[in-house]
């Protein structure tokens, strides 16, 4: 068989092929014309793909600020930096320690301190927020979120919640306001619900709970609910209802307006932003949100601050008790008692610190006990605080 | 003094004249810059590699031949940014004017064409009065129905390569394909036209004497 490549004989024969350029139809005039026009072309096209660019950028660039927004301002939250884009949010953690905004997520959408959650007739919603506590609001309910960083407070105006509080750490609080009661809880399972003109009564608080240990005390009574228990405050109690949270793990706090006379007409209170204006609250960070209308429906007078102190006292003793610290425990109680006399915690006090002087110094513990006796006469511990006087 | 000067006058010395890849440079730079004044300098540089290239591959008597060529021009300047000197501007030049043919050649879809069919014309306008131009413009035409036989895309590959001299890599911007699919197509190519040129009885002996000639 033949070696040769015909293949390469082929292409050697075809380069002989003789082409003489032709003289082009075009001439230089006409040539350089279209180089021109070309040019032309070519830098008005740069000049879009330079704005479409640009444009690109600066759409990335917002995009990626509303992005890590949350994330910066949580972050600048725990870095102890108090500047937030919402002023109310501002207020709240202002007020507060360094610790993060907790941010609730509904609906995909997220609910910082100062906004308002509302789930429509029926449409119940569900919130997650990011320290894991849940909340379920059912249909035609409004809640607002007043605080969300140490203090996690929430204002019920209408509706019925269902909460899952996650365990709060040392030194936090969270607190649901309704008309006639503030509800402070610590890692139970329960429900609120703001009962509106039933058995003439203009609203009520209802609290059911599912999980944990809830003592709920007014004047005349002492009544712990367990898991499956209601309780529901009666007309006459709306005023005066103590609560206290003895739980280890899980207890909770109902506590009552401190108002002793509501003035004026009760549906007058409600009336809007006007009502807001003429009772600023030092409490509230958002005027015109829930919370301001709630507690300008309150008709809170008395100075908010002390009531928050009180509190603040209070859950630091019962927090002290449950890790086992009774002398801290006792020395907060006996501050509580001393700094603030007229309080309606003082009973609650003055009969914790019977409580656990009883374990460890009794004579003690009977003189608290003698104490409380004159005090309150018609105590709902009298009869715990008699059988201990009398014991040897 | 110490100083001498004087005795060595000082004398002007010219600046080394520009190569051409520095004029090339600075005169892209002007055309890339939208100098209108550029237009003139840059056509003059480049007309006869266009011309060259559409003729080689197009063939003269093309009746788009004018388009093409315009349109060679047009495209010169919208890819001006991606020249990037990495080989000489006539050779950019050449390729660029190759992509604009092969798609004017690919968008035709009435008649099949190769590069090299076109330029038979010119073979015949100067072999009227010799007998060995006789012959090779036989063997030209029948070289080029086996290619026409050929899948086009191996045919082409073939003429760009094999006849006009481009590179794989320059056939492969040509015609957008990858460097190994160009050179599949080539070895596939040559392999069907040395077999079908074998096949054919009176060809092969008539190449061989063509190229003995052009030894001689």
């Amino acid at each position: 068989m033949s070696e040769v490549d015909y293949s390469e004989l082929a292409a050697r024969v075809l380069k002989r092929k003789s082409v003489t350029p032709r003289e082009s139809g075009l001439s230089r005039d006409r040539g350089i014309a279209i180089i021109a026009q070309a040019m032309k072309e070519s830098s008005r096209a740069k000049r879009r793909l330079r704005w479409w660019v640009s444009g690109a950028v600066t759409t990335a660039a917002a995009a990626a600020a509303v992005l890590t927004l949350p994330h910066y301002l949580r972050h600048s939250h725990d870095a102890g930096v108090a500047h937030h884009a919402a002023p109310a949010a501002c207020a709240a953690a202002a007020g507060t320690s360094n610790a993060g905004i907790d941010i609730g997520h509904m609906n995909g959408r997220e609910v910082v301190p100062g906004g308002v959650m509302q789930a429509d007739l029926g449409h119940p919603a569900r919130v997650d927020f990011d320290s894991g506590t849940r909340m379920a609001l059912d249909g035609n309910t409004m809640l607002a979120y007043d605080e969300g960083a140490t203090n996690h407070r929430f204002s019920l105006s209408r509706g019925s919640v269902h909460l899952e509080v996650a365990k709060l750490k040392k030194g936090q609080r969270f607190l649901l306001n309704t008309a006639d009661a503030e509800v402070e809880v610590r890692g139970t399972v329960f429900d609120v619900t703001v009962l509106d003109n039933s058995n003439g009564c203009e609203q009520r608080t209802r609290v059911s709970v599912k999980e944990g240990l809830v003592e709920v005390r007014t004047a005349s009574e002492l009544r712990s609910l367990r898991a499956g228990e209601d309780w529901t405050a009666r007309c006459s109690a709306v005023s005066k209802v103590v609560a206290s949270a003895s739980s280890s793990n899980s207890s909770g706090i109902v506590r009552p307006n401190l108002k002793t006379e509501p003035t004026g007409d009760p549906l007058a209170k409600r009336s809007g932003p006007a009502s807001v204006e003429a009772m600023p609250d030092t409490r509230a960070p958002s005027a015109g949100s829930v919370a301001g209308l709630a507690n300008a429906a309150l008709g809170d007078t008395q100075p908010a601050s002390d009531l928050a102190k009180q509190n603040d006292i209070y859950a630091r003793a019962s927090a002290e008790r449950n890790q086992g610290h009774a002398a801290e425990a006792l020395a907060l109680y006996k501050q509580l008692i001393a700094r603030y006399p007229s309080s309606a915690l003082v009973e609650s006090a003055a009969v914790q610190r019977i409580r656990l002087l009883r374990q460890s110094d009794r004579t003690e513990a009977q003189r608290e006990a003698n104490r409380y006796l004159l005090q309150f006469p018609k105590g709902f511990a009298r009869a715990e605080a008699e059988a201990l006087v009398n014991s040897p | 003094m110490t100083s001498n000067t004087g005795n060595h006058p000082l004398r002007l010395l010219r600046g080394a004249a520009p190569t051409g890849d520095e004029s090339d440079a600075a005169l892209l730079e002007s055309v890339r810059a939208g100098n209108a004044q550029a237009a003139g300098a840059f056509h003059d540089r480049i007309q006869p590699v266009v011309s060259r290239t559409v003729s080689r591959l197009l063939g003269c008597r093309d009746s788009d031949y004018d388009d093409v060529t315009q349109q060679a021009l047009i495209e010169l300047v919208l890819t001006v940014d991606r020249f990037l000197g990495q080989c000489p501007l006539d050779a950019w030049t050449s390729i660029v004017s190759a992509r604009v043919v092969y798609r004017h050649l690919r968008r035709r879809k009435i008649e099949r064409r190769l590069f090299v069919l076109q330029g038979l014309e010119s073979v015949e306008n100067t072999s009227r009065f010799s007998s060995n131009q006789s012959l090779l413009r036989i063997a030209i035409r029948r070289i080029e129905s086996h290619l026409e036989a050929i899948e086009p895309k191996k045919a082409w590959t073939f003429v760009l390569h094999d006849v006009h001299g481009y590179s794989l890599a320059e056939i492969s911007e040509i015609t957008g394909a990858s460097l190994a699919a160009v050179q599949s197509r080539l070895v596939r190519a040559r392999k069907e036209l040395h077999s079908r040129i074998g096949e054919t009885k009176e060809l092969a002996p008539l190449l061989q004497e063509l190229v003995s000639q052009e030894g001689a």
